[in-house]
C-alpha cells in the first residue's frame, strides 16, 4: 500500500512538473490547418498565437527551422528567421509569418517547423507543410512599365501572359482595375489557351475620359482562368491634357495681341 | 516709365488708405495665420509622436526601427487655398473696382490725363501698383508659413518643398490678379461704380462657385454616398457600359468645369501641396509641366483681360462720369 502511494505521488509530482510547463504557455497557429497548398509566386500567411498563462513575465523566441531564408518575407514584420519578445503575466501575442514561394521553387512538399523557446529552455514545435503546385502556373511576362496617356483619348498597349506550369491553361482572360470612368474599349483576343511553356499577347485599347485631370494614376491587370490567376500593377501611368487645348489658347492669344496692336495703330496712342 | 512708377506708388498708397480693403486684408491674414499655425502644430504633434514611438522601441531593444512617415508639411497651406478662393478673390475685386472708381469720384481722371501721360501708361501704373501689392500679400503669407513650420512645427523644408511652395504662392498670386484685372476691366467698361462692382461679383460667383458646382452635380458618381454605380448595385462591367454611352456628356461637364479659374487654382494647388495623392514623387517643375493647362487657365485670362482693359480705356470718352 505504501509502495503504491509512493509511486502515485511520484507520478503526480512528475505530471505536475510536465503539465505546469504545458499550462504555462499556449502556442497555436491560425488558421488551424498546418498543411497548405500554394503556387509559385503565391504568399502564404501564418499567425502564431502565444499566451503566457504564468504568474510572471517570460522571454521567448520564435524561430522558423528547415526553411530557406529566401522563402521568408517577414516574421513579426522583420525580414529575419527569428523573433524575440517578452510576454507579461497572463498576456498573449500574435506573430505573423509571411512566406513567399520563389519562382525557382520546384513542385512538391516543403516541410518546416515553427519553434517556440522559453527562457528556461522549454521548447514547443509546430510542424508545418506547404505543397507547391506547379501544374497550373500563370504569369504576366510583359506589361507596360511606363504609360503616358492623353485625357479624352485612346491608347493601345499589349500584355503578354505565359504558362509556367505543366498543364495547359484554357480560357485565359484579362481583367483590369482602373481609375473611375476609365474604359477598356477592346481586348484582342478576348481569351486564349496556353500550352505548358507557351506565351501569348493580348492587345488592349484603353480610353481615358476627357474629365480626367492631368495626374499620376495607378492601375492593375489580372490574368486569370479557372485554375490560376496573377496580378501586377501597371505603370507608372501619367495622364496629360491634350495639346489641342494649347493650340486653342495660343490662337486666342495671337488674335488678341494682333487685335490690340491693330487697334492702337488705327486709333493711335492716346 | 517714371510716370508708370509714380502712378504705381500712388495706387499702393491709396489702397493702404482704403478702410474697406484693409478690413478684408486683415480678415484674410488672420484666417490664414490661424490656419497655418494650427496646421503647423499638428505637424509638430505628429513629429513628437513618432519620436516618442522610436524611443519606446529603442528601450525595448528593437533595432529595426520604422522610418519616419511622410508628414507632408506643405499641407498646412491647404486652408489658404479656400481662403484665397473666397476672401482673396473678394479683396482683389475691391482693389480693382477702387482703382478706377476713386479717380472718377474725385475727378482725378481729368487731372491726370491732362498731363503728358498716355492712357495705356495710366493702366500700366494701376496694374503695376496693385499687382505688386497682391504679390507682397502672398509673399508675406509665404514667409509666415515658412517661419511657422520651422519654429512651431520643428520641420525643416527641403529645396523641393520650398520650390513647390513658391509655385503655389505664384498660382495664388495669379488667381488674385485675375479677379483684380477683371474688376478693373468691368469698372472701366461700365460707367457706374455700383453696377460695376455688382457685375464683377456676379461673374465671380458664376465662375468660382456655380460652374464648379454644375460640374460636380453633373457627375453621376457624386450624387450618392459610395458612388452612383455602387449604390445601384452595378458591377464594374455594367458601369463601364453606361459610361461608354455618356462620353459627350462627360466632355460637356468637363468643359463647364474648365471654365472656372477656381477649379484650375484648386487643381494645381492641391498637386503642389501634396494634398492630392499621386504627386509625391514629382518635382515642382514636373507638376507644373503636368498641370500646364491649370496654369494657363490662370495666366491667359490675365493677359486677355489686360488687353481688353487697354482697348476699352483707349477709346472711351465718358471715363470721367460717376
Amino acid at each position: 500500500m505504501k509502495k503504491i502511494l509512493t509511486i502515485l505521488l511520484i507520478f503526480m509530482g512528475l505530471a505536475a512538473v510536465f503539465t505546469s510547463g504545458a499550462a504555462a504557455q499556449t502556442f497555436d497557429t491560425s488558421p488551424i490547418y498546418l498543411s497548405r497548398e500554394a503556387a509559385v509566386g503565391d504568399r502564404v500567411n501564418y499567425t502564431f498565437l502565444i499566451k503566457n498563462n504564468d504568474q510572471t513575465e517570460h522571454n521567448y523566441s520564435l524561430k522558423i527551422l528547415n526553411l530557406q531564408k529566401e522563402y521568408i518575407s517577414s516574421l513579426d514584420y522583420n525580414s529575419s528567421t527569428e523573433a524575440h519578445f517578452s510576454l507579461a503575466a497572463r498576456s498573449s501575442k500574435k506573430i505573423d509569418l509571411e512566406i513567399k514561394i520563389p519562382e525557382s521553387s520546384k513542385a512538391g512538399d516543403i516541410s518546416f517547423q515553427a519553434v517556440l523557446k522559453k527562457e528556461e529552455g522549454i521548447t514547443k514545435y509546430v510542424p508545418l507543410n506547404i505543397k507547391i503546385n506547379k501544374n497550373y502556373q500563370l504569369k504576366i511576362a510583359d506589361y507596360p512599365r511606363d504609360l503616358n496617356l492623353i485625357s479624352g483619348g485612346n491608347q493601345k498597349f499589349s500584355v503578354t501572359v505565359g504558362n509556367m506550369g505543366s498543364e495547359t491553361l484554357k480560357n485565359v482572360k484579362l481583367k483590369f482595375e482602373l481609375p473611375k470612368k476609365w474604359l477598356i474599349e477592346n481586348i484582342e483576343p478576348k481569351q486564349m489557351d496556353l500550352k505548358a511553356g507557351e506565351k501569348g499577347s493580348f492587345n488592349v485599347n484603353i480610353f481615358v475620359p476627357s474629365s480626367q485631370a492631368a495626374a499620376n494614376k495607378k492601375a492593375s491587370v489580372t490574368a486569370y482562368n479557372q485554375h490560376s490567376q496573377t496580378k501586377v500593377m501597371i505603370g507608372p501611368i501619367t495622364v496629360k491634357k491634350s495639346s489641342n487645348y494649347f493650340l486653342v489658347i495660343l490662337a486666342l492669344l495671337i488674335i488678341m495681341i494682333i487685335g490690340t496692336i491693330y487697334y492702337f495703330r488705327k486709333f493711335g496712342r492716346r | 516709365m517714371s510716370e508708370v512708377m509714380v502712378i504705381a506708388r500712388k495706387e499702393i498708397k491709396d489702397s493702404l488708405n482704403n478702410k474697406f480693403f484693409l478690413s478684408i486684408l486683415i480678415l484674410l491674414l488672420i484666417l490664414t495665420v490661424v490656419s497655418i499655425v494650427l496646421g503647423t502644430l499638428q505637424v509638430h504633434s505628429q513629429v513628437a509622436q513618432y519620436n516618442k514611438s522610436i524611443e519606446f522601441l529603442k528601450s525595448m531593444g528593437k533595432t529595426n526601427l520604422p522610418p519616419m512617415p511622410s508628414l507632408n508639411p506643405l499641407s498646412v497651406s491647404k486652408g489658404f487655398v479656400n481662403y484665397v478662393g473666397m476672401i482673396g478673390a473678394l479683396l482683389a475685386i475691391v482693389l480693382g473696382n477702387y482703382a478706377v472708381s476713386k479717380e472718377r469720384k474725385n475727378g482725378t481722371f481729368r487731372l491726370i490725363l491732362s498731363r503728358p501721360i498716355y492712357r495705356d501708361q495710366l493702366i500700366n501704373g494701376k496694374l503695376s501698383g496693385n499687382l505688386l501689392l497682391l504679390a507682397l500679400i502672398n509673399f508675406a503669407i509665404a514667409a509666415v508659413t515658412l517661419i511657422s513650420l520651422s519654429t512651431l512645427g520643428g520641420v525643416s523644408l527641403s529645396g523641393v518643398d520650398i520650390t513647390r511652395l513658391t509655385f503655389f504662392f505664384t498660382a495664388s498670386f495669379l488667381y488674385m490678379a485675375l479677379f483684380f484685372i477683371l474688376s478693373l476691366f468691368v469698372t472701366l467698361l461700365l460707367p457706374y461704380k455700383n453696377y460695376a462692382l455688382l457685375t464683377v461679383i456676379i461673374i465671380w460667383l458664376v465662375f468660382a462657385f456655380i460652374f464648379p458646382q454644375i460640374g460636380d452635380t453633373m457627375d453621376m458618381d457624386n450624387q450618392l454616398p459610395g458612388g452612383f454605380f455602387a449604390s445601384m448595385g452595378m458591377n464594374r462591367a455594367q458601369e463601364q457600359q453606361i459610361v461608354n454611352k455618356f462620353k459627350v456628356y462627360e466632355t460637356l461637364r468637363n468643359g463647364i468645369e474648365e471654365l472656372s479659374p477656381t477649379k484650375h487654382f484648386e487643381r494645381i494647388s492641391f498637386a503642389l501641396l501634396g494634398v492630392k495623392p499621386g504627386f509625391e514623387n514629382n518635382t515642382a517643375w514636373e507638376i507644373v509641366k503636368l498641370k500646364w493647362l491649370n496654369l494657363a487657365g490662370l495666366l491667359v485670362p490675365n493677359i486677355l483681360l489686360s488687353m481688353l482693359s487697354y482697348l476699352v480705356f483707349l477709346r472711351r470718352e465718358n471715363i470721367y462720369s460717376t
